[in-house]
């Protein structure tokens, strides 16, 4: 009879243990990148020299990494309250940033040529279209702002 | 006066025949696959694209990790179990229009793309409508269209939570470049 309640009990504690793990992973938040390590931190100059003279090993490796970069704002827009598209100043690329949700809402305001300390998650770069004069184009996502002046 | 009125004309077809490019880098591309399991949707808005009127052709490149998720789970089980976005970080699509309607007039326009749509490193020729809006120095191009996954050899055996056709919403809102 002993045994049974154990076993049963058992199973229970294991059932309950999988049920949490799963609604945990469902549920489990974003990414943070102020608590990540960044892959690399400088000046967006530095950085847009870097991916574009980077070999295609080194530019998948940065990739879904956290970067952090001090710049000056370019250009900033807001579309509804929790998507803010932020461009940085570089004669090199074109860095755009997308802040979504909390670190969006939190944005404050900010203006051109304005100095900025930003991380966020590298999604790819993209030297232009076919037929088409554009600057290179670096995409981070997820981005907050590390410290402005 | 007769010659300025000639050269006032030929300047006028001079400049009709110039390039009409617009571009925008925050494109919209959004998708939604509807299950009895579960909706997925999610939402791109650093697409790359760019319309040249004059000679018809359109572009847009995506980066696959860009895409965000409700759900930070989904957006892992995307990138690393169906896109494969370390290998295969970006789709494209490279086509033009299908309708010799002058595309520079003002106005909206119901038109025809037919290009290349690549996707996981698989490419294919599709064909879908769009309605392409000018005005002065802004252009709207937006698209409405559906893809099947095993089309672009994207695997969904595990679990049955995608639907085995995506809708595909592209908005971009350009500026003459």
């Amino acid at each position: 009879m002993q045994t049974k309640k154990i076993a049963l009990l058992s199973v229970l504690g294991f059932t309950a243990l999988l049920m949490g793990v799963g609604i945990w992973m469902w549920n489990k938040p974003h990414r943070n990148v102020q608590e990540e390590e960044p892959a690399f931190v400088g000046k967006t100059d530095a950085f847009s020299q870097f991916v574009q003279s980077a070999n295609d090993s080194v530019k998948a490796s940065l990739l879904n990494q956290v970067v952090e970069l001090q710049g000056q704002v370019a250009e900033i827009e807001r579309s509804g309250d929790s998507t803010v598209a932020l461009r940085l100043l570089s004669a090199e690329a074109d860095v755009l940033c997308s802040f979504i949700g909390k670190s969006a809402v939190e944005l404050p305001e900010l203006r051109p040529n304005q100095a900025v300390q930003l991380r966020g998650i590298f999604t790819g770069y993209e030297a232009g279209l076919p037929g088409f004069d554009m600057l290179p184009t670096i995409t981070l996502n997820r981005c907050a702002l590390h410290q402005s002046e | 006066m007769k010659n300025l009125i000639a050269a006032l004309l030929t300047l006028s077809i001079a400049t009709s025949g110039m390039a009409q490019k617009f571009t925008t880098k925050t494109g919209q591309v959004s998708f939604f696959s509807g299950t009895a399991l579960e909706d997925i949707s999610a939402v791109n808005k650093q697409a790359l694209s760019a319309v040249d009127l004059s000679k018809g052709e359109v572009a847009f490149v995506v980066q696959i990790l860009g895409f965000e998720f409700e759900k930070a789970l989904m957006q892992d089980h995307f990138n690393e179990n169906y896109m494969h976005s370390d290998k295969f970080p970006r789709a494209t699509f490279n086509g033009s229009f299908q309708k010799a309607a002058p595309l520079t007039w003002p106005g909206s326009h119901q038109v025809e793309l037919l290009g290349k749509l690549e996707i996981h490193g698989v490419s294919k020729e599709i064909r879908v409508p769009a309605t392409l809006a000018v005005k002065g120095e802004e252009a709207q191009l937006n698209l409405k269209f559906s893809i099947k996954l095993a089309d672009y050899g994207i695997k969904n055996d595990k679990v049955k939570n995608i639907s085995e056709t995506i809708e595909i919403t592209v908005k971009t809102s350009m500026k003459k470049s």
